[in-house]
């Protein structure tokens, strides 16, 4: 059952986007939906539906044009950029197709870098709970490697501990296995899936990939920026 | 301030780039030893100059006003006359000298009490040195040896015997005329002074203080000795004063000229065209200076670009995961002020050393046949002060453009990137 916008964790409401230039270009139009604390979610839509528009409006690197948005209750539409920086580093994780981790750093720094963000104190306090992390993806022995020593998919995990490192309410996904093949895809998905799940975030996952969509608690499709349909992942897996 | 975050990103960034990294420290590096090393060599040729001129002669000298006719067309009652025809005769020259000097001494020495380092009374005229058939014109100054010594170290350059106490009939003479007169020490001279005195005087000291124009032509005697051979009674022909800094000796003349009847000129007055030099040359350093600078600051603007294009994902990432645009701008500008710093400590030494051993390289003079420095140095804290200032004043500067283009990178390009 969808949530009500009034108790979710985060609610849009008739948001649109609109890019100026000579013509202007909608991306997003009336897009509204509301997600529960812990639900995850998967966008999909074709290329230029709208899906990363709607994410970077989520992830606060962006403003709507027009509607509401709310991150845990806090009205994000119109922030200053100094206190969308300062959300970003409380409330936000990111996830993206490519890891882009920092080649002079290690694993571990890498995946500790929003704490060092947000101070040296916070590295203190996130690092036990990301040692037991890099234990349970299986990377315990790689902590001091860099990135080019790792594989592709240890590279992935690394960058998903980091969208984890701050404790984060949200999770946003941009097609964070769309550089894998099928078998690391997998693997990466049912782990982000399950570390989130066991810790109770909101993930809003961009993908174009339905099989993966699928696995989701729910799936909104986009459709020249509007949501064409929103149903559990599991009518997905029933329609297809 | 800067956060510990943006210092262990900068830092991880240097050691991490290291062939970048160090071909940035190289530029700064070379354009502080450039610095250093021009400014320390014009900074020491000037002073080789200056003090070539000003060790041997006194920075100021008063005298006695020229007489010259007054010229009836220059008086005020005069100017109505509509012509006047006549011609300005040459009034014969009486000589030169001041008579009561002792006063004169104390008042202009109240004058400029901190500028003067020596005032003192001197006397000078032309005489023909004589030594059997060999006949010279020399230049005579009667001094007290040990007060003058103060105007030029004599005492410090003797090539043999003595200037301090020295007794009447005694003579102190250059080691250039002592070679054209055939004379050494012990030896006795004839003094023919312009007034048909005639003196002679046993050599006492033979001096080579390297400045030719002493060296060859100059004869000093005591005071009392050139008074009695230029018949001057008690009287003085002038004074001779030495300045705490010789750049200040016109200023300190026309400061004097207002207060005293005297004709007073200085160095400065007397080597225009050598000072004139010195400030093209010093024009010349400062441009070298400011080419560098900026070459430098160029350099590392270039470099830091490059560096902020490689990392233009990575900064977008750390933008996207809360990192504040003054976050990311102070990455850039401490990597700046990293590698100018580490460039202008290593330009420092490398020119330290270098001065140093260029310092120790000698020559001989072909004037004088005296060992001489071949890179006369002069290196000083100021010059350090200013190579190093302008590195690091540079290295920030120069990082402030890409340092502000790495904080508007916008995460949304970077991901749109993708």
């Amino acid at each position: 059952m969808k949530p009500a916008l009034s108790s979710s964790t985060l609610a849009v409401e008739r948001v649109g986007k609109v890019y100026p230039g000579e013509v202007p270009t909608r991306a997003l139009n009336g897009v509204s939906f509301a997600v529960a604390p812990g639900e995850f979610v998967a966008i999909v839509g074709a290329s230029g539906s709208g899906k990363t528009s709607l994410l970077n409006l989520l992830g606060l690197l962006d403003s709507a044009t027009e509607g509401t948005i709310h991150l845990n209750g806090v009205d994000v539409t119109n922030l200053t950029p100094g206190e969308a920086v300062r959300l970003r580093r409380d409330m936000l994780g990111f996830i993206f197709q490519f890891h882009y981790l920092l080649p002079e750093f290690s694993a571990l720094e890498n995946a500790l870098m929003p704490c060092r963000l947000a101070g040296e104190g916070q590295v203190a306090r996130q690092e036990p709970g990301m040692l037991a992390l890099f234990d349970r993806v299986g990377l315990a022995g790689k902590l001091n490697k860099r990135p080019h020593q790792l594989s592709g998919g240890e590279q992935q995990r690394v960058a998903i501990l980091r969208a984890l490192a701050n404790d984060p309410l949200f999770i946003l996904a941009d097609e964070p296995t769309g550089n894998l093949d099928s078998a690391n895809a997998n693997e990466i998905f049912t782990l982000l899936r399950n570390i989130t799940r066991e810790m109770e975030r909101t993930v809003i996952m961009v993908t174009h990939d339905h099989e993966l969509a699928a696995k989701a608690d729910r799936v909104i499709t986009l459709r020249d920026g509007r949501i064409e349909s929103d149903r559990p992942a599991s009518a997905l897996a029933h329609c297809s | 301030m800067a956060s510990p975050f943006a210092l262990s990103v900068a830092l991880r960034q240097l050691t991490h780039n290291r062939g970048q990294t160090l071909l940035t420290i190289g530029v700064v590096a070379t354009s502080v030893t450039l610095i250093l090393f021009v400014s320390s060599l014009i900074n020491g040729l000037q002073i080789r100059l200056v003090s070539t001129i000003t060790d041997s002669i006194p920075h100021l000298r008063i005298m006695p006003v020229e007489r010259a006719p007054e010229v009836l067309w220059d008086r005020p009652e005069a100017q109505a006359s509509p012509v006047f025809v006549g011609t300005v005769p040459k009034l014969e020259q009486r000589q030169r000298k001041i008579e009561g000097w002792k006063p004169w001494l104390e008042r202009i020495g109240a004058l400029e009490p901190l500028e003067l380092t020596a005032l003192l009374p001197s006397v000078d005229g032309p005489v023909v040195v004589s030594r059997e058939s060999k006949r010279i014109s020399a230049r005579l100054i009667g001094a007290l040896p040990e007060q003058y010594n103060r105007i030029v170290d004599l005492q410090g350059n003797m090539a043999a015997g003595r200037f301090f106490g020295l007794n009447g009939g005694e003579a102190v003479i250059g080691v250039q005329l002592a070679r054209e007169l055939g004379v050494h020490l012990g030896d006795r001279i004839s003094l023919l002074s312009a007034e048909g005195i005639v003196a002679s005087a046993t050599i006492a000291g033979i001096y080579d203080t390297g400045f030719g124009a002493l060296d060859q032509t100059t004869v000093f005697v005591p005071l009392r000795d050139a008074q009695s051979l230029l018949q001057l009674g008690n009287a003085i022909t002038g004074f001779a004063v030495k300045v705490r800094d010789v750049f200040t000796a016109e200023k300190i003349a026309g400061n004097l000229r207002q207060q005293l009847p005297f004709k007073i000129e200085s160095w400065m007055e007397d080597n225009e065209r050598t000072l004139s030099g010195l400030k093209a040359q010093d024009g010349s350093s400062q441009m070298i200076i400011a080419f560098t600078t900026v070459s430098a600051g160029l350099a590392i603007a270039a470099l830091m670009v490059i560096s902020v294009s490689r990392k233009y994902r990575e900064i977008g990432i750390l933008k996207a995961m809360g990192a504040s645009n003054g976050q990311i701008l102070r990455i850039f500008a401490l990597q700046g002020l990293i590698l100018s710093v580490m460039g202008a400590l290593i330009g420092t030494f490398v020119s330290l050393a270098l001065l140093g051993w260029l310092s120790g390289l000698q020559t001989v003079a072909a004037s004088t046949g005296r060992p001489t420095d071949l890179f006369p140095i002069a290196f000083t804290i100021g010059n350090f002060l200013v190579g190093n200032g302008l590195a690091v004043a540079t290295g920030l500067v120069a990082s402030i453009y890409p340092a502000s283009q790495a904080s508007k990178v916008d995460p949304i390009e970077v991901i749109r990137g993708q």
